[in-house]
């Protein structure tokens, strides 16, 4: 269909291109003969001077000719004829394209066209002009003047030129056919003129239409392209040309990128749903390994009546060890909406440290807080507390012994950063790059659940955590919002 | 009552000068030239004396001719018989221009031009009225004219205008000659119709 489309679309511009060329091919043709017909004045009266200078000569070599013989006029018209008819030769010879001869008593004498194309003798008056001929030989007689006739025979124009000597009765003429001199009529020339500009006008708007199609029809693809961009489910509305074709290529292959897209998506979420599977059963296998132990140990103690408080103890603290892991789990699928306020950074800062310094001591490790300014920002207050306290433990747990950490705030445009930095060991990159993927630790006895946590809770705020590469250290940022952000239907990924 | 008559006689006679006289009557038509008859030229070849030797060739081909004339006019060609005869003329004539060739008088220098030139004109018509006559005995005619036309601008270019003249007039002789044989060959013209008694 759209095959079809193109080559119809194909043979009309080819048939403007055509026409166009030939409507410019036609008029000049036509300006250029117009041109021609406008100087046929000219060749006319070259002519009619040439033909007269003929006729002048015959009359006067005729004259000459009958008055050296007395015995002329008791001559038969045949011998007249080709006694004539050598003189006309002999004079005619010098006027290429010319015939003519004599007429006397209604009879043609001497006639000769001595030029003529062919090459071969022409000895008959020419039967075409011959009436025209004598017309103009007996207006000539009559008058006793030359007359003169214009033939108009398309293509062809003839000049007749006759010359009398009413003394003798003679009449001397002469002709020339001017080949493809006789100019068409003004009305077949106007009609010819309104067609070509009709012609040259419809390949004018045909072009013009084309090319406006084209224009459109880029501008729509390149439209469609941006649209695209920006939302891979739009498609480009179909059109019925040769874009149509183009469109629908486009069209098909945002469907794959789509589908493929989707493809990656739902492994990438099997993935990771094996990884959090493999991770929990990992994290949940460990404490029931130590409770199964814990408890076939209590069974004989308890047979030997050597029962001990500690292993209950010791039972009680695995369970709260899997608690705690469901509650992370729990925590990073729980949908609870923030309750996002605008407020200052500082009283949570201070609550966090004042709540860790404790364990802080009891590592040997210091925490300090860098001067800053009370800042407020758009946060939920219980979430971000949550998330800091993660990542200063987490610092403190990757201090050496008699390490500070460092938590520093400041603003940056429409954020603020709280920075928390550790003086322990960089990151590589493949830690870099799993960090924040849930079961993900490079502690021994971490859950790998904090970072991932942190991230989503961060992220449903408008803010972010991330990890920033430093000179020495490890430094972890949260971003907090300045202003109130628009509420988006943020996805957890 | 003298002087009224005398007005009126003088207004008479005033009117009867003023009235037109009659027409004078035409000229009289030439006289029909006399037919050229074979027994003139043959007097005419019998007195003409070769002064060359280009009188001499004239003079035999004027005898060929004067021979056909007679032949024709055996066979009752009346028209063929003449313009051989006329053409036989012609030639004697050349034998007599070339008794003239001496330098003596004649005519001027601008004249003698424009006879060579009329002479060249019809010199361009020999060969036509050669292929018209269909005569083999005259096919040296052309070349002798135009030895003739060359002799009159030799002798003009020499100053000898009268023999450049007489050159002039071979040449037309030449050229007269074929044109009568050429009208010799043309189809006979009917006889006049008898005249009533």
């Amino acid at each position: 269909m759209h095959g079809n489309i193109v080559r119809h679309r194909l043979v009309q511009q080819l048939f403007f291109a055509l026409l166009a060329t030939v409507s410019v091919a036609a008029l000049s043709v036509l300006l250029i003969t117009q041109a021609v017909r406008r100087a046929e004045r000219v060749v006319v009266a070259e002519t009619t001077q040439a033909l007269t200078t003929a006729n002048h000569e015959l009359e006067q070599q005729y004259r000459y000719r009958v008055s050296s013989d007395s015995a002329w006029n008791t001559l038969p018209a045949a011998a007249k004829d080709v006694s004539l008819r050598g003189l006309t030769l002999t004079v005619l010879r010098s006027y290429p394209g010319v015939e003519g001869g004599f007429y006397q008593g209604s009879q043609f004498l001497g006639y000769a066209f001595p030029t003529h194309y062919r090459g071969e003798e022409k000895t008959d008056v020419p039967s075409p002009e011959k009436a025209e001929i004598l017309e103009t030989l007996r207006e000539s007689l009559k008058s006793g003047t030359s007359k003169e006739t214009l033939l108009r025979e398309t293509p062809d124009l003839v000049v007749i030129r006759a010359l009398p000597d009413r003394a003798s009765g003679i009449a001397v003429w002469t002709m020339k056919r001017l080949a493809g001199q006789s100019a068409p009529s003004a009305g077949r020339r106007d009609l010819l003129l309104a067609g070509l500009v009709f012609a040259a006008l419809l390949a004018v708007v045909g072009t013009l239409a084309t090319a406006v199609s084209f224009s459109r029809g880029v501008a729509e693809i390149t439209r469609g392209l941006e649209h695209l961009e920006k939302d891979f489910a739009y498609r480009l509305p179909q059109r019925r040309d040769e874009f149509g074709q183009i469109i629908q290529s486009i069209n098909k292959m945002a469907s794959v990128r789509r589908n493929l897209e989707e493809r990656l998506r739902r492994e990438e979420r099997l993935t990771a749903i094996g990884r959090l599977a493999a991770g929990i059963g990992h994290e949940l296998r460990n404490p029931l390994n130590s409770i199964r132990l814990t408890m076939q140990l209590l069974e004989i103690r308890l047979r030997d009546g050597t029962a001990r408080q500690k292993d209950v103890e010791l039972v009680m603290r695995e369970v709260d060890r899997m608690n705690g892991l469901l509650t992370d789990l729990l925590d990073l699928q729980r949908t609870r909406k923030p309750q996002l306020q605008k407020q200052p950074v500082i009283p949570v800062l201070q609550h966090c440290i004042a709540v860790l310094e404790a364990k802080a001591g009891a590592l040997k490790c210091t925490i300090r807080v860098q001067p800053a300014a009370d800042y407020e920002a758009v946060f939920d207050e219980q979430q971000l507390t949550q998330v800091l306290m993660n990542l200063i433990l987490n610092a403190l747990d990757a201090s050496p012994a008699g390490g500070t950490v460092d938590v520093e705030l400041r603003r940056d445009t429409d954020f603020l950063e709280l920075s928390v930095t550790n003086p322990g060991p960089q990151l590589t990159g493949e830690q870099q790059e799993h960090l924040f993927e849930a079961f993900y630790s490079t502690k021994p006895n971490g859950t790998g659940l904090g970072l991932a946590v942190s991230r989503e809770l961060m992220r449903a705020q408008h803010g972010d955590v991330y990890y920033r590469p430093g000179v020495s250290g490890a430094t972890f940022v949260i971003r907090i919002p300045t202003e109130q952000q628009v509420e988006t239907n943020y996805s957890r990924s | 009552m003298r002087t009224v008559v005398a007005v009126l006689l003088a207004f008479g006679l005033g009117v009867q000068a003023q009235q037109p006289q009659p027409p004078a009557p035409p000229p009289p038509p030439p006289p029909p030239p006399k037919p050229l008859r074979i027994e003139d030229v043959s007097r005419k070849l019998a007195r003409t004396q070769a002064a060359n030797e280009t009188a001499k060739a004239a003079l035999v081909q004027a005898r060929d001719f004067l021979r056909s004339a007679k032949e024709a006019e055996r066979k009752q060609r009346a028209f063929v018989a003449g313009r051989y005869a006329a053409a036989a003329d012609a030639m004697i004539r050349i034998a007599e221009h070339q008794q003239h060739l001496a330098p003596a008088g004649g005519p001027g220098r601008p004249q003698v031009a424009h006879h060579l030139e009329r002479a060249y004109f019809r010199l361009q018509q020999a060969n036509y009225f050669l292929a018209q006559s269909h005569d083999a005995s005259a096919r040296n005619l052309p070349a002798l004219g135009r030895g003739f036309y060359e002799d009159g601008v030799k002798a003009f270019d020499a100053g000898n205008y009268a023999a450049a003249d007489e050159w002039a007039k071979c040449v037309e002789d030449t050229v007269a000659a074929l044109e009568n044989l050429a009208q010799a060959a043309t189809p006979v013209p009917p006889p006049p119709p008898p005249r009533r008694p």
